[in-house]
């Protein structure tokens, strides 16, 4: 054989072990399900000043002379489920995600990550409520970000459990989203802990596999992999150490919105040259009043409604209605003798808004 | 490509042919009897609810377990045997455990370079891509080096191990 053979074939092994080191081990959470893991000592020694031919050594539960000292690397299932919200996610009583608009989903986002070395898992996922809070959602509902996004899109993240979750590093997560619907009478304050439960299910084909045993009889070193878990124990009360499943919990906070509401009036023009503030409150002068909707909650106040009968006895409707920059939205107002009537669509926590309109003195 | 082909199945050939009869020396000769098992350590509770550290062969390992590689040797020889070394390579997919090679009457060296020179752990360095030099840590590890101290006289037997994390 010539050197340059020998050199081509050098390179072509060199190339093909790289290639494989790169394929199992550069990016897998754990040595991957089912990997085989050889060792073999060497001794050298000489007899008489004559160094003697090196021995292998012998695995001596296997049948052979030489062999390797061997195992399979078994299935590890292993799984984190992390609350991703900085602070207890707010929530107005109320907040179903239906009606009246706007009135978005109430949602807990969580992080599920597969630790384990299986090459996919499936996971199925539960929520858990928890005695010793306040309430519980009247419904909850349980949505894989599809799209990996980040936020909840209704109609988009439809998929309700994990399906296929790689254990390469960098693929092993998945953002689920917790929709909790809150009623209407709960108060400010209130909260709710809803733990997301996580639960390894068999993967390698679409849909939801079947749920993943762990192996308890015997193992050989060599056998087929078998299925061992290793996942910590989680919040939810059902979640213990080593039971296939992890658990986290996230919190809703009810806060709710109250508003102060002060009127003023002042005659604004008395029809015989006075002016505010000294114009004269005689008939056929002109009344400016005032409403003052501030929002003292922390919440932004939507779908602001309020009517005012007016005196129409002495008073006669003019209209010249304004809204001050404190009063967001589309605003809108309308005159039903005797009510004024007028809707703001948003307040911000803090904020006041300003309604005026005119009247005149009968 | 088939001539390329050809040679390197020629060439596995010559090896395997070689293998078979470096090995069919090796245990025609039988001099030193050379065995190596692979266990793992369970901690399970006596009737006094004690805890009692067993080693069991290696049959659940996943990730994350440490297992226990135990070489055993026994010189057949008739004549006193010199410069006895026993060299592991640390198998693939695993980290070596500080501080875990046991050996009696062995220097124990290790090396960060598939074997080519070996040191103390605390002399090892290893040489960043910047051509700086730090202490070696267990990962770096490649090889573990066992040199018997004095000669082994016939029917002398022994053990040495080391243990390992699977990554």
């Amino acid at each position: 054989m010539s050197t340059l053979n020998l050199k081509h074939i050098l390179k072509v092994l060199i190339g093909v072990s790289l290639i494989l080191g790169f394929s199992t081990n550069a990016f897998a959470v754990g040595t991957p399900s089912g990997t085989q893991v050889d060792n073999q000592a060497t001794i050298t020694f000489s007899v008489g000043g004559v160094a003697q031919v090196p021995v292998t050594s012998d695995d001596p539960n296997q049948g052979g002379t030489n062999d390797a000292t061997s195992f399979i690397v078994d299935t590890k299932i292993d799984v984190t489920v992390a609350w991703q919200d900085a602070s207890n996610v707010q929530v107005a009583a109320g907040q179903d995600g239906v009606t009246p608009v706007p009135n978005p989903p109430a949602v807990l986002t969580f992080l599920v990550t597969n630790e384990g070395n299986a090459a996919v898992q499936d996971f199925q996922l539960s929520t858990e409520n928890f005695g010793g809070d306040d309430f519980d959602p009247t419904a909850i509902s349980i949505f894989v970000d599809s799209n990996a996004n980040g936020s909840y899109e209704p109609g988009v993240d439809t998929a309700t459990f994990i399906d296929e979750l790689s254990s390469t590093v960098g693929t092993n997560s998945i953002t689920v989203f917790v929709v909790g619907s809150i009623a209407a009478i709960q108060t400010n304050g209130q909260t709710s802990d809803i733990a997301l439960i996580a639960t390894a299910h068999d993967g390698g084909a679409a849909g939801l596999g079947a749920l993943t045993a762990e192996d308890t009889g015997n193992d050989t070193a060599l056998g087929a992999p078998q299925v061992a878990f290793a996942d910590a124990a989680g919040t939810a009360v059902i979640d213990i150490v080593t039971d296939g499943e992890h658990s986290d919990t996230g919190t809703y906070v009810v806060v709710t919105t109250s508003v102060t509401v002060n009127k003023t009036s002042q005659v604004t023009d008395d029809g015989v040259g006075g002016t505010a503030p000294t114009a004269k409150a005689i008939p056929g002068a002109t009344v400016t009043y005032t409403i003052s909707i501030e929002n003292t909650g922390t919440q932004v106040a939507t779908g602001i409604a309020a009517t005012d009968p007016i005196d129409v006895t002495n008073l006669t409707f003019v209209g010249n209605v304004t809204f001050d920059a404190g009063c967001g939205g589309a605003t809108s107002s309308s005159f039903t003798s005797p009510n004024f009537t007028f809707n703001v669509p948003t307040i911000a926590a803090g904020a006041t808004c300003n309604v005026t309109f005119e009247v005149t003195i009968n | 490509m088939s001539k390329h082909f050809l040679t390197i199945t020629k060439a596995l050939c010559v090896f395997l042919l070689a293998s078979v009869f470096t090995m069919g020396n090796a245990n025609t000769s039988n001099a030193i009897e050379l065995t190596s098992i692979v266990e793992l350590e369970v901690v399970t509770l006596d009737e006094q609810g004690n805890e009692v550290v067993k080693r069991v062969p290696a049959e659940k390992v996943t990730p994350g377990s440490e297992v226990i590689y135990t070489t055993r040797f026994k010189y057949n020889g008739s004549e006193s045997a010199e410069n006895v070394v026993i060299s592991n390579p640390i198998p693939e997919h695993t980290v070596y455990k500080q501080g875990s090679a046991s050996g009696q009457d062995t220097e124990i060296l290790f090396s960060v370079d598939e074997g080519k020179t070996f040191q103390t752990s605390s002399q090892l360095q290893v040489t960043e891509s910047d051509g700086s030099k730090r202490v070696a840590v267990a990962k770096d590890y490649t090889d573990i080096r066992w040199t018997y101290r004095g000669q082994l006289q016939p029917g002398d037997e022994g053990s040495v191990e080391f243990r390992v994390v699977l990554q």
